[in-house]
């Protein structure tokens, strides 16, 4: 491969190029303003930009292309001649589906309303978008990603586009990435039993029964039925455990609906590959989801998928899940990336983000390990609010401020090369969020508007387990497992990633400690894998239970073997420790060493990066009120401000420090 | 126009901000209030799946067991004075709303005439939610109806513009020109290029004026009041009123061609 990915961005020719990038959609903008644009966006420092190429502008009917010759803003190759000509990289992503607060997403109508192309609920009627797409002024049909029809009608798109952007992949051209699809995931409609019962994707269902099982003779031992043929089978419509007999029924469809979504996915990263689209990363991002029907780690490792990112819009009142998706990007991907990073908002979403809180939100992921990002918007178009360059090609002075400070700060320390202190990974456990998902119900369309408390989307099951899975797979809880084991790294200002138990052994053999959430159950080859990192040397925490079971509750388990109570196993060259929730504070604090640098105000978020002998400290108020406190460290050290509002300190052992409220300061460590 | 539909462009990201409080269609169609106090029945055609109270979660203790009178059940519960609004839902109810709004013949529909025709399915039924107290029909005494009439009166195409000052800042400055009934343009004041700020003044009422008469369709309304006038307007029942009595006090400057 030309370009390649590498921990710190993109290897072309020779050379690391970090991933900053912005977005611009020339075809939302007058053609003689793209020039001026584009000044625009390398005078706030940026060096790559981002475009979609939306099929349904280009396709304007069925095999008839508008490139340039009937609206002038659509050239795309005049773009991408002028990025060439100004020495910007480009990341390109032709879709097919594309969204850009678009009409339809960005797919033709006559593709959505050919009835062989469209999703089906589980109630038996289409899907529309209506819910989620405040695109009016007309809801659309959801495609079946499952369609044949539609992967029909996309390679004719594919055929057209792909010999575009194959005359421009780098090193000769500036392409350098190339997205496949966009969000891909049911077009919001990600809950379980929600879609997709069309007769392509029920097809599509049965081959992953056979390709699971083989022959029926197996399912049905596994389901205890009596099919004569995988043909026979229907998915679930609702959840409707009654006892564990029913789990693998439930259980098939909630994994056929991540299935669905990788094979998609590496489907068409395949047919812009067969397309000449080679020899670049092909990547995809995903919307939000960090667990199914979303596997981020499995579609990452996929063969035909080079890369995987998250996309991450958040107000200020945001920041603390802005820090969990981050780091669970870094614990989970190879190179951390936000292909959509927000830098203003679609014109739908009910908050439009200040400035100080889009530096807030940027400067919390990055000093969190995030390492590529694209600032979407970048350039204000149609339908979008907020950017640091207006349509016009003028600045928001209040907005672009913060971008230009942030790319010289960036390039300034090379802030692509540095690296967390980073001492341990949380993994979530998959399979809770897929019990989450198959007890879940209420899937119907536009639930969502009637103001409905969580908990009534959730079904009573009684598998008579010892642990409460339920609570467990609740993350918004406190009182948990998980819930501690958060608090306590909070707490003590221990740094740490987030991933789950379908993390690579790569991405785990990185961490001397993992924290591991487990209950009664786990899937097995999960358990070998975990058995496998300690063996070699690793240290796992499990709790509150230790499986004993798969998640059918049929199998027997792995790591139940070694324990059957709380405590400590010596296994291979490693140690696995049962813990309860109760002793997780005090087991953490005794395994992990001080940090080097924390806070008496826990509220305060810390964070050190390291490259060389060059060190780099944050410190993030996310909180509403001024925050006055101690910062503690080592020895005599002098904290040179690095970024603006930010106080040299100078101390030995300890300085006071002011943050006011939602902000972040940056210092240089140099020790005395 | 690069899309078929409407532009919606230089948006002044302050306006936008005041203006995002508006856009969530659900608070114009659900019972529900936010930080209300509220016990959730679900049910399979009388047959309990779920007890929710919101503020303590799922409840087991109520000895709810049949929901097959479901007026009944939801006013015997509302007595009990221990929650501001009792909801018994039949969940055949809210598939059947979810199969006949995504029905194909309405792609058609406009997204208010969709979300309109979704709440209308929500409450057109007596038995399937039942909500004490009930669904108002009404948020702040808007209605759809009183928009679409109000609409109906405009020429085939035409603009309307709004202006809130807070204090001497303009908090919102809307302008959306119409074609048919229909937003084709929704853009704020950003789009003028006023070479002076912004008063609350008649004079200011008659320079947007021409300024919408030169760079868009003809207008038809246009409103500029204090951001207090504003509120009161959107919450007030007798909403001619307050504009009558804020125009009196030169909290507001209308005009209506």
């Amino acid at each position: 491969m030309t370009v390649t990915l590498t921990n710190e961005g993109l290897h072309i020719a020779g050379q690391t190029i970090p991933v900053y990038a912005g977005t611009v959609h020339y075809w939302r903008l007058e053609r003689d303003r793209w020039s001026d644009i584009l000044d625009q966006v390398q005078k706030l420092g940026f060096q790559m930009v981002e475009t979609y190429i939306p099929w349904a502008i280009h396709e304007t009917s069925p095999g008839h292309y508008d490139w340039g010759n009937e609206d002038d803003r659509k050239d795309v190759e005049a773009f991408i001649k002028l990025c060439e000509e100004r020495g910007l990289w480009l990341i390109v992503r032709p879709g097919p589906l594309i969204n850009a607060e678009l009409t339809d997403f960005g797919f033709p109508e006559w593709v959505l309303l050919d009835p062989a192309v469209q999703a089906h609920t589980g109630v038996g009627s289409i899907h529309y978008d209506a819910a989620w797409g405040l695109h009016p002024p007309h809801q659309f049909p959801v495609p079946s990603y499952a369609s044949e029809a539609f992967y029909s009608y996309s390679s004719g798109w594919f055929d057209a586009i792909c010999p575009i952007i194959a005359r421009h992949l780098a090193p000769n051209g500036c392409i350098v990435a190339v997205q496949s699809d966009n969000e891909t995931c049911y077009l919001f409609h990600d809950q379980t039993y929600a879609t997709d019962y069309s007769v392509d994707s029920l097809k599509l269902y049965r081959l992953f029964l056979k390709e699971h099982y083989h022959d029926i003779e197996k399912l049905n031992a596994a389901y205890q039925t009596t099919y004569t043929d995988f043909t026979e089978i229907d998915g679930p419509r609702d959840c409707l455990i009654t006892t564990h007999k029913d789990l693998p029924w439930h259980l098939d469809w909630v994994a056929y609906k991540e299935y669905q979504i990788i094979w998609s996915v590496a489907r068409f990263a395949r047919m812009l590959r067969e397309r000449g689209v080679v020899d670049v990363p092909i990547f995809h991002d995903v919307a939000f989801q960090q667990r199914t029907p979303l596997d981020v780690a499995r579609m990452e490792a996929h063969h035909d998928i080079d890369w995987v990112g998250m996309n991450l819009y958040r107000n200020k009142e945001g920041y603390a899940s802005a820090v969990r998706q981050t780091r669970f990007l870094v614990g989970s991907t190879k190179l951390p990336f936000v292909p959509e990073f927000g830098c203003g908002i679609w014109s739908h979403h009910p908050v439009t983000p200040r400035p100080e809180e889009q530096e807030l939100i940027t400067l919390g992921a990055l000093m969190h390990g995030l390492k590529a990002f694209n600032l979407y918007m970048l350039v204000e178009r149609d339908r979008w609010q907020g950017s640091a360059i207006t349509r016009h090609g003028t600045l928001r002075p209040e907005y672009a401020d913060f971008y230009q400070r942030l790319t010289h700060f960036l390039h300034h320390y090379q802030f692509w090369r540095f690296e967390r202190d980073r001492q341990a990974l949380v993994l979530r456990n998959y399979d809770l969020g897929r019990y989450a998902a198959m007890t879940s119900t209420l899937h119907y369309a536009h639930t969502d508007l009637y103001g409905l408390p969580s908990e009534l989307f959730t079904v009573d099951v009684d598998l008579e387990l010892r642990w409460d899975a339920a609570a467990e797979a609740d993350e918004r809880r406190t009182d948990t497992w998980f819930g501690a084991v958060l608090k306590t790294l909070h707490n003590s200002a221990i740094d740490y990633d987030l991933a789950d138990t379908h993390i690579t052994s790569q991405q785990l053999a990185q961490y001397p400690l993992v924290l591991l959430q487990t209950t009664d159950f786990m899937d097995i080859n999960d358990q070998r894998h975990i058995l496998a990192y300690i063996e070699a040397g690793g240290t796992v925490v499990a709790g509150p239970g230790l499986p004993y079971t798969d998640p059918t509750l049929t199998q027997t388990g792995v790591l139940h073997q070694f324990l059957d109570s709380p405590g400590v196993a010596e296994i291979g060259a490693g140690r696995l420790i049962w813990t309860t929730t109760t002793d997780v504070p005090e087991l953490i604090n005794d395994l992990v060493s001080e940090p080097a640098f924390y806070t008496d105000d826990p509220a305060i978020d810390v964070a050190v990066l390291r490259h060389g002998d060059q060190t780099l400290l944050f410190a993030a108020n996310p909180k509403d009120r001024p925050c006055t406190t101690t910062l503690h460290f080592n020895g005599a050290c002098t904290l040179h401000a690095a970024w603006q509002h930010t106080q040299t300190l100078q101390g030995d052992g300890l300085a006071s420090l002011t943050l006011q409220p939602y902000s972040i300061q940056i210092w240089e460590v140099r020790h005395d | 126009m690069i899309d078929r539909n409407w532009d919606v462009v230089d948006l002044d990201p302050l306006t936008w901000r005041n203006l995002g409080r508006f856009i969530d269609p659900s608070q114009y169609i659900r019972a529900a209030q936010p930080g209300e106090h509220g016990l959730f029945v679900l049910h399979d055609d009388g047959h309990i799946l779920r007890v929710v109270d919101t503020n303590v979660g799922v409840r087991h203790d109520l000895g709810i067991t049949d929901a097959s009178n479901p007026q009944a059940l939801a006013a015997g519960l509302h007595d009990c004075n221990e929650w501001q609004r009792v909801h018994v839902i039949n969940k055949q109810h809210l598939a059947l709303v979810a199969r006949q709004a995504q029905s194909i013949e309405h792609r058609g529909m406009t997204l208010d005439q969709y979300y309109q025709m979704v709440g209308d399915l929500l409450w057109s039924s007596q038995t399937g939610y039942v909500s004490i107290p009930p669904y108002p029909g009404h948020w702040n005494g808007w209605t759809y109806e009183v928009i679409t009439q109000f609409i109906s009166y405009l020429p085939e195409t035409t603009s309307l513009a709004l202006g809130v000052f807070d204090d001497e800042t303009v908090a919102i400055g809307l302008i959306i020109e119409l074609n048919e009934g229909r937003i084709t343009r929704l853009t704020t004041f950003e789009a003028l290029n006023l070479q002076e700020q912004p008063t609350l003044s008649s004079a200011f009422l008659d320079q947007l004026g021409d300024a919408l008469e030169k760079n868009f369709a003809s207008p038809s309304a246009i409103l500029i009041c204090t951001q207090s006038v504003f509120e009161e307007w959107i919450e007030a029942t007798a909403k001619t009123a307050i504009l009558e009595q804020a125009v009196i006090e030169q909290q507001a400057f209308l005009k209506l061609l």
